[in-house]
This record gives C-alpha cells, sequence and structure tokens, in this order.
C-alpha cells in the first residue's frame, strides 16, 4: 500500500513546476555557497584544514551544517503548501476520495511525502558534507557515523515544520494566504519568543544566558513552541559556545528535552492533520 | 438476497441551520439506469456526495449491497460527479494512472477506456489543454476504469455537443446492455426519459417522487392535459378560470393548454364550455413530457 500512496504523490510531483522550481532554488541558492564556504571560505579553511579527522573536526562540520541546512527547511515547506492547495483546486482530494481512497490513505500518502522530503533534505545535507569534508581528506565513513545525531534531528526538525506546512495547506485552500499565514505565524513566534525570554530574563542575563524560567534557560523559551522546539533540535554553535563560556554545562538532559519538546509537537501536528482530513467536507 | 444493489434509509444532510436533504428513503435495483431529478439546489450532488463518502451523513445510513466491505466499495464503482477532477499539467494518461493505482485496475485498461471515449490520440495531451468536451470524455473514461458495475454519472452531457450528447446516450444504453448499474443525475429531462427505467425527484432536499419513469409520465398521474382553442382566446380564457375542474392553464405556442382534475373526459369539457357560451375549434389530450410533468410536480407542491 505504501508503494502505491508514494506512487500516486509522485506521479503528481514530477510534473510540478513549483516543485521544480523550488528544488533547483534549494540547492542553488543555499546548498552551492555552503559548499563553496565549507571548501574555500574562511569557516572552511578553519574548521576543515585544521585538525581534519579529529573528533572536534566532525564535531564542528555537523554543527554548523545542521544549524545552516535547518533554515533551508522552510523552502520545503512552500513545496508542501504548494501542493497541498493544488490538491484542493485541482479538487484530487475529493476526486481521490471518490476514486476509493480512503481518507486514512489520503493522510498516509501525505505522512510518505513528507517523510520522502525530509529524507531527502537530510540525504542531501550528508552529501554536500562528505564532498567538502571529502576535498579535505575527511573519511567518509567517520562522517556518517559522527554524522548520524546531526541528521536525525535534521529529518525531525524537518518533518515537523514540513508538518506545520501541511497544516497550513490543509485549513487555507488558498496557496498565497497560507504561505503568508506559515510565514505570518514564524515572524510571530519569533517576535513573541524574543520579547518573553528578553522580559523574563534578569537585566543582563541574555549576555551571559543566565536566568532560569520554569527550570529553562530563558534564552531557550522558544522550545516550548512548535517552530522553536522543531529548529532547537539542531542548536546553532553560537549558541553552545555562548553556553559554555557562561559557565552552564550542556548536558545530555538538555538534548533530552530537546528531543522530548520536538516529538511531542510533530506528534500534534501529526494528528491535527488526521484530524483535518478525516473529519473535512470535500 | 436484495436485489437492490443500494439501499438508502433517512439520509439527511445539514449545513448548519440548512437542511439540505431530508429524510431520503429508496433504493437502486440491480441493472436498472437510475434517474436522480431535481432543480439547482434540490440535493442531487449532496445526496451524491454522502454516497460517495465527499461528505459525512449528519443521519441515516446507506449500503452499498454488492460487497461486505464497504470501506473499498467506491473503487467498485465508476464515478463523475458534478465535473471531471483532473490536475492540468498532467496528461490524461497520467491522470488515468493516478485514478487506476487507486482503484487498483492495471494500467493496460487505460488505453482501453481512452479509445472508448475517442481520446487515445490524445492521451500524452495534458489535461490542461483539453476542451470542455474532451474533459467530459476523459471523467467518463475515468468512470470506465476497471469495468465497474456501477456507474454513477452527475450530468454526464454538460458542455457536450449535440454528436457527444447522442453518443452519450448510446454508452449509456449500451452498459446497461451490458449489465451495469447506472445512476444519472441529471437537468436534462429529455436525456433521463430517454434513457432511465427508474427515477426519483428531489426538491429543496425532499424526495418528490420516486418509481419508474413510465409510471410518472403516464399512470401515475393525477391529472389530464387538453390543448385548447376557440375563436375568441381571452373570453376562453376568461371562462376557463371560473371552472372548478381547472387546476392550471398555461400558453403552449399560441394554444391554451389545460390541466384538469383526472376523471375529467374531454367531452365534459367541450359540454362545460359550450353551457359557457363557448364553442371550440381544438380540443385535443395529449401527454405532457417528463420535462412537464417536472415542471407541474415541482410548481404545485412548492
Amino acid at each position: 500500500m505504501i508503494q502505491k500512496l508514494f506512487l500516486i504523490d509522485f506521479l503528481k510531483y514530477r510534473r510540478s513546476r513549483a516543485f521544480l522550481g523550488i528544488s533547483i532554488l534549494y540547492i542553488v541558492i543555499i546548498a552551492f555557497p555552503i559548499l563553496s564556504t565549507l571548501t574555500t571560505g574562511q569557516i572552511g579553511k578553519e574548521m576543515l584544514d585544521s585538525s581534519v579527522n579529529s573528533p572536534e573536526f566532525y564535531n564542528n562540520i555537523w554543527q554548523t551544517i545542521g544549524y545552516l541546512f535547518k533554515f533551508m527547511s522552510f523552502m520545503l515547506a512552500l513545496i508542501v503548501i504548494t501542493h497541498q492547495t493544488a490538491d484542493y483546486q485541482n479538487n484530487s482530494f475529493r476526486q481521490h476520495i471518490i476514486d476509493g481512497m480512503t481518507r486514512w490513505e489520503y493522510y498516509l500518502s501525505k505522512l510518505i511525502v513528507l517523510v520522502t522530503i525530509s529524507a531527502g533534505a537530510a540525504l542531501f545535507s550528508y552529501l554536500i558534507v562528505s564532498l567538502a569534508a571529502g576535498f579535505h581528506g575527511a573519511s567518509v565513513f567517520k562522517m556518517f557515523a559522527s554524522g548520524i545525531p546531526f541528521l536525525l534531528g535534521y529529518f525531525v526538525s524537518t518533518l515537523g515544520l514540513l508538518s506545520m506546512a501541511l497544516f497550513a495547506g490543509l485549513i487555507i485552500k488558498n496557496t498565497g494566504l497560507a504561505i503568508a499565514l506559515y510565514l505570518a505565524y514564524m515572524l510571530v513566534e519569533l517576535v513573541l519568543t524574543l520579547t518573553l525570554s528578553a522580559n523574563l530574563m534578569p537585566v543582563g542575563g541574555f549576555a551571559t544566558n543566565q536566568g532560569k524560567v520554569l527550570g529553562l534557560n530563558a534564552f531557550d523559551i522558544d522550545l516550548l513552541f512548535p517552530k522553536g522546539a522543531f529548529l532547537g533540535l539542531l542548536p546553532s554553535p553560537y549558541w553552545l559556545q555562548r553556553a559554555i563560556n557562561g559557565g552552564n554545562d550542556i548536558s545530555k538532559n538538555d538534548y533530552v528535552f530537546r528531543w522530548i519538546m520536538a516529538l511531542i509537537y510533530l506528534g500534534v501536528f501529526q494528528l491535527v492533520n488526521l484530524r483535518i482530513i478525516t473529519r473535512k467536507e470535500i | 438476497m436484495s436485489n437492490n444493489i443500494l439501499e438508502v434509509s433517512g439520509l439527511t444532510k445539514q449545513f448548519g441551520s440548512l437542511t439540505a436533504v431530508n429524510q431520503l428513503d429508496f433504493e437502486i435495483p440491480q441493472g436498472a439506469i437510475f434517474g436522480l431529478l431535481g432543480p439547482n439546489g434540490s440535493g442531487k450532488s449532496t445526496t451524491l456526495g454522502m454516497l460517495l463518502g465527499v461528505f459525512s451523513p449528519s443521519s441515516g445510513s446507506y449500503n452499498w449491497t454488492f460487497q461486505e466491505n464497504q470501506t473499498h466499495v467506491r473503487r467498485q464503482i465508476g464515478t463523475l460527479l458534478e465535473q471531471p477532477n483532473f490536475i492540468k499539467n498532467l496528461s490524461a494518461y497520467d491522470n488515468l494512472l493516478i485514478c487506476a493505482t487507486i482503484k487498483g485496475v492495471d494500467k493496460s485498461d487505460i488505453y482501453r477506456v481512452l479509445k472508448i471515449v475517442g481520446l487515445d490520440q490524445r492521451a500524452k495531451s495534458k489535461f490542461g489543454t483539453y476542451s470542455t468536451g474532451m474533459k467530459m470524455r476523459l471523467g467518463i473514461a475515468n468512470v470506465l476504469l476497471g469495468d465497474p458495475k456501477i456507474l454513477i454519472l452527475d450530468e454526464p452531457t454538460n458542455g457536450l455537443d449535440p454528436i457527444g450528447i447522442a453518443e452519450v446516450r448510446e454508452l449509456i444504453l449500451f452498459l446497461q446492455s451490458q449489465g451495469k448499474t447506472i445512476l444519472l443525475a441529471s437537468h436534462l429531462l429529455d436525456e433521463v426519459e430517454k434513457v432511465c427505467s427508474h427515477m426519483m425527484i428531489l426538491e429543496r432536499g425532499v424526495k418528490k417522487y420516486f418509481g419508474s419513469v413510465q409510471n410518472f409520465v403516464s399512470g401515475g398521474r393525477t391529472s389530464m392535459f387538453y390543448h385548447i382553442q376557440a375563436d375568441d382566446m381571452i373570453q376562453l380564457a376568461n371562462t376557463l378560470t371560473n371552472l372548478d375542474f381547472v387546476i392550471s392553464i398555461h400558453d403552449d405556442e399560441g394554444k391554451n393548454v389545460i390541466e384538469t382534475q383526472k376523471d375529467i373526459s374531454a367531452s365534459e369539457v367541450n359540454r362545460a364550455l359550450a353551457e359557457q357560451g363557448i364553442y371550440l375549434n381544438h380540443l385535443s389530450e395529449y401527454t405532457p413530457s417528463l420535462e412537464q410533468q417536472f415542471i407541474n410536480l415541482t410548481k404545485n407542491k412548492a
């Protein structure tokens, strides 16, 4: 059944100009500069040339790549929104149900798309990193082994952001409005979390990363919101460095909390999307 | 075992305070061409939508009796609901491949159905480049995929030219001769009269008639119709309005058509008018078409 559901959406995507256009943009606008920076730029020199094949080398490269790549997920979200709204505009959702697809199967077909795109993005990030690292003589096997936590984080982070995109495409039929809602929410959450953390932290806390809210560093209050929870799986190298400078221990518990929050929101969005699909009058 | 392929009981659909379909009970016999008639907004498409899983009923139930497992029953029903819903930037073949995959039909069947509707030469053209008539043909091709036993056609002649309409009519009759059961929703009452054996008339979501077409047009009549003409048509019209047995009067290309109570014969009409000093130069009984009967039914009971 999974193969059948995959084929149905594959047929829709392979002729899609939106899919083709955004995929090319994804590669050209973001991946090439990253590759170029890693192989020839300053970051690349510092990271790759200094200590090739040392544990720090792999850690640094995955943290940097993971952090940079997670913002590319927003471009992939546009593909998901565009295709979901197209399903409404072409009445494909309605026609699939009429032709005998169950609503559960329709939900599964969408989940398969999200998983495929997220896995593809993780694979692509691995390819880029391997190319860059291979260019500097690093071991591709060690590259992969050391990158598994980051690849998993990137996969779940992308899956979460795409699930939010599917939600936007399910509740709004107009493509432009759905994209606007998605991006507007991201902006609102950013402003909200910045405002909250600024108000909750003691004076000077932002610089030193001090001040606790609900057991969290006030700087990490964004983990309580969906976008922040998904992006929080791949914390910025800047954050990690500052946390260490501020004397805070980055414990395993901190990562566990990040994973729990991301998985909770992933589950919530999957359940909400399933409910919309099974209840919607089409 | 029941001879019906569909049994519907108390089917109701409410959208907020609007009751789009109200307490429908009906059955479709196996092998019938069943017409679903009604003016715009009468609840035809909502009824079909509920039978096809597009809308969930507010109350009531339905049962496709030819298969126990109702989950995948729609895969064995060929459906064209309102308009063909295909993806514009995909070819006819790719669109049908998606439909065939959902229905579990082998892709080798795609060219068979494209040939039946005369689109096999345009199989690789994008759906968006098709004319309205070609889009409708592709919708019919999808209906035929997998050679289903039951076909649901909602306004299948929309956008077709007269030749296309005649071809669809022939196709429907051919499919019935192959033992298919067909549910046909249409505004074109002439089409329904020509091809349907049974029908149901809906108005504002309520069943107004259910039974055979023949019975509706002839035996089921509740009144008589006469063409009537006199030298002074104005005096004739004024006199007719005062006769107790006359239910309605309307003009039909210069002749008056009167609807009378069922038991009034032509000689009684003639005698009543003669008693009023009106002598007719034309009086003949006529059988109204399904269309006229339909208009009378929906007008009188509205």
